[in-house]
């Protein structure tokens, strides 16, 4: 009998490693991303459907980002997600991306910490799977790193359509913002929470910097990439709604 | 009990199933002078990643018309390079713009491509796998191919352990592995160094002529600095194609990197011909005239070449039978 309970202790210990659960359950926090271009849902193809801060009509045939590190703030501290890399990548005809965070202990939350991006560490191998995964189309293999934020399409200048390419990278535009909840956010009791927030695609090209697609209209890695990096500071992604679940 | 133990048994096995019973590869012995090989947590290098790495490197199969493989333009016979100055065979057949680096000691690299783009050899695998000039293999086909293949899933578990997947990841990594198995470290030179061997009066006179003018950046016993320089090719480095002609400036953009390319080991130099990035010099001679009076001063110029490096025909003829002696006579394979 003695060693029967040596060896359910030990199996207890052996799951336990495993899945490296201990505390109180977690609570489904869900982040409902709404993808908007000046206000009106993303609509991906060939249609001339958005203006431009100079005035110029243009299309997204594709829109992706990296959103990474993310985590709930509390009066003292964070739950950050382990091994945390998004990549929000919307289909033709979707203008809405959720993603879970399911591990997330109950307690006090103050806001959503997060990166538009991937961490230098991330940055430094394409090494890697999952989000990461160079199969993704967000790697670039001659320089090793990973675009953050991938945008193109068209515009129209004059009678012409010109092409529209925005692929933004670089450690030095990695940088972390929180979206304050506005108060406290109890998850003390178990219930799951959603979390809506807008990502519009306009603001990449306003407040604080403006971009005119006339003079810039194809970024990598030039200097100008910081001028988009500091405008997804600013108000590209917002929360708009809090929904607790009964 | 018996059930209990079952279920302990399980709980172990569910944590270690997925670790490979692969046997590392032996750490070759290596000249004195020579750093440890360095080792790579992510993906240590196995008897039976490096088998499979060398299978998917002599593999046509991993590229868009079945045809090229990465032997295609790094041919081990001399010493991982091709001969040529811009290869054409590629899937598409067009010149590529820059010429094909030999492939021995990069477990010792710290940057490759020629301008150090590629952070890891992992990383470096999908440059040439995916470009449209070169094997231009699509990822998801790729994996289908070897899905499929009758020899590569028992290879990838055997590398990889039984629940490896057959990913690009692994692709990757067991080509790393392989390539980092490649080390040449048999010259008439490393003979010499050890006590072993002998150089000739004029080879002798060649490795003091080495020491006073190429060493600094041709570092022994690696022969490279692992550094980029502007040796003076060109004075002025146009934009386009990526920035493919302004070398470690299109990667770090700091402008003192402006048209500076990696050195690269001058071991086994004679069967590396052409020389340079780009393939522009056919011999060595043509080489050693850029240095004596070819050099192109600009502002990021090598501060050691400002002068170019001039030797008498004594010199230069002592300095060609020494680098002669830094040819391997067993290049791995």
């Amino acid at each position: 009998m003695k060693a029967s309970f040596f060896w359910m202790a030990g199996a207890a210990m052996a799951l336990v490693a495993c899945d490296g659960g201990d505390g109180p359950e977690p609570v489904p926090v869900t982040l409902t991303f709404n993808l908007e271009v000046n206000g009106e849902p993303l609509s991906l193809g060939s249609d001339l459907d958005y203006v431009s801060e100079d005035g110029l009509l243009y299309s997204i045939h594709d829109f992706k980002v990296y959103l990474s590190q993310l985590a709930l703030t509390t009066a003292e501290g964070a739950y950050e997600e382990p091994d945390s890399y998004h990549l929000l990548a919307p289909g033709a005809d979707q203008a809405q991306v959720q993603l879970v965070l399911s591990e997330v202990p109950g307690g006090v939350y103050q806001g959503l910490r997060l990166a538009v991006g991937v961490d230098s560490a991330a940055n430094r191998s394409l090494d890697q799977r999952g989000d990461l995964n160079p199969s993704n189309q967000m790697a670039w293999n001659w320089n090793t790193g990973y675009k953050f934020v991938l945008l193109e399409g068209e515009f129209q200048q004059g009678d012409s359509l010109r092409p529209l390419v925005f692929h933004i990278g670089l450690n030095s535009n990695y940088a972390k913002q929180v979206l304050p909840f506005g108060g406290d956010l109890d998850l003390t009791e178990g219930k799951g929470v959603t979390l809506t927030f807008t990502l519009d695609i306009g603001e990449l090209f306003r407040n604080p910097n403006t971009i005119a697609f006339a003079e810039t209209n194809n970024l990598k890695f030039e200097p100008e990439t910081a001028q988009v990096a500091e405008n997804w500071l600013d108000s590209f992604i917002q929360l708009e709604a809090i929904q607790l679940e009964p | 009990m018996r059930r209990v133990l079952t279920i302990f048994l399980v709980g172990v096995w569910a944590c270690q199933s997925s670790e490979p019973k692969t046997t590392p590869w032996p750490e070759p012995v290596l000249p004195e002078g020579v750093p440890a090989i360095p080792t790579v947590a992510r993906n240590p290098t196995t008897v039976e990643g490096v088998a499979l790495g060398r299978k998917l490197f002599f593999d046509g199969g991993l590229s868009a018309n079945g045809r090229v493989s990465c032997m295609t333009c790094h041919r081990p016979g001399m010493a991982f390079t091709d001969g040529r100055a811009l290869s054409r065979l590629g899937v598409s057949g067009n010149a590529l713009l820059r010429h094909a680096p030999p492939l021995l000691n990069m477990a010792w690299g710290e940057g490759f491509f020629w301008d150090g783009g590629a952070a890891d050899l992992e990383s470096q695998a999908y440059g040439p796998l995916q470009h449209p000039d070169e094997m231009g293999k699509d990822l998801e086909e790729l994996k289908r191919y070897l899905a499929q293949h009758p020899e590569y899933p028992p290879m990838f578990k055997a590398a990889f352990g039984d629940d490896a997947k057959i990913d690009d990841v692994e692709v990757a990594r067991a080509l790393a592995q392989y390539q980092r198995t490649l080390i040449s470290f048999h010259s008439r030179w490393d003979a010499w160094q050890a006590g072993e061997g002998s150089l000739s009066e004029l080879e002798l006179q060649g490795w003091e002529v080495f020491q006073a003018n190429c060493a600094s950046c041709h570092e022994p016993p690696l022969f490279t600095d692992h550094g980029y320089h502007n040796n003076g090719l060109d004075a002025s480095w146009p934009a386009g194609d990526e920035g493919i002609y302004q070398g470690r400036y299109r990667i770090t953009l700091d402008s003192a990197d402006m048209g500076a390319f990696k050195t690269p080991t001058l071991r086994n130099v004679t069967r590396t011909r052409p020389y340079m990035h780009d393939g522009r010099f056919k011999t060595i001679d043509e080489v050693l005239d850029h240095y004596s009076h070819g050099i192109q001063p600009s502002v990021t110029l090598a501060p050691a070449l400002e002068n170019g490096i001039s030797l008498n025909e004594e010199d230069r003829a002592a300095l060609i039978a020494f680098l002669r002696t830094l040819t391997d006579q067993e290049l791995p394979h």
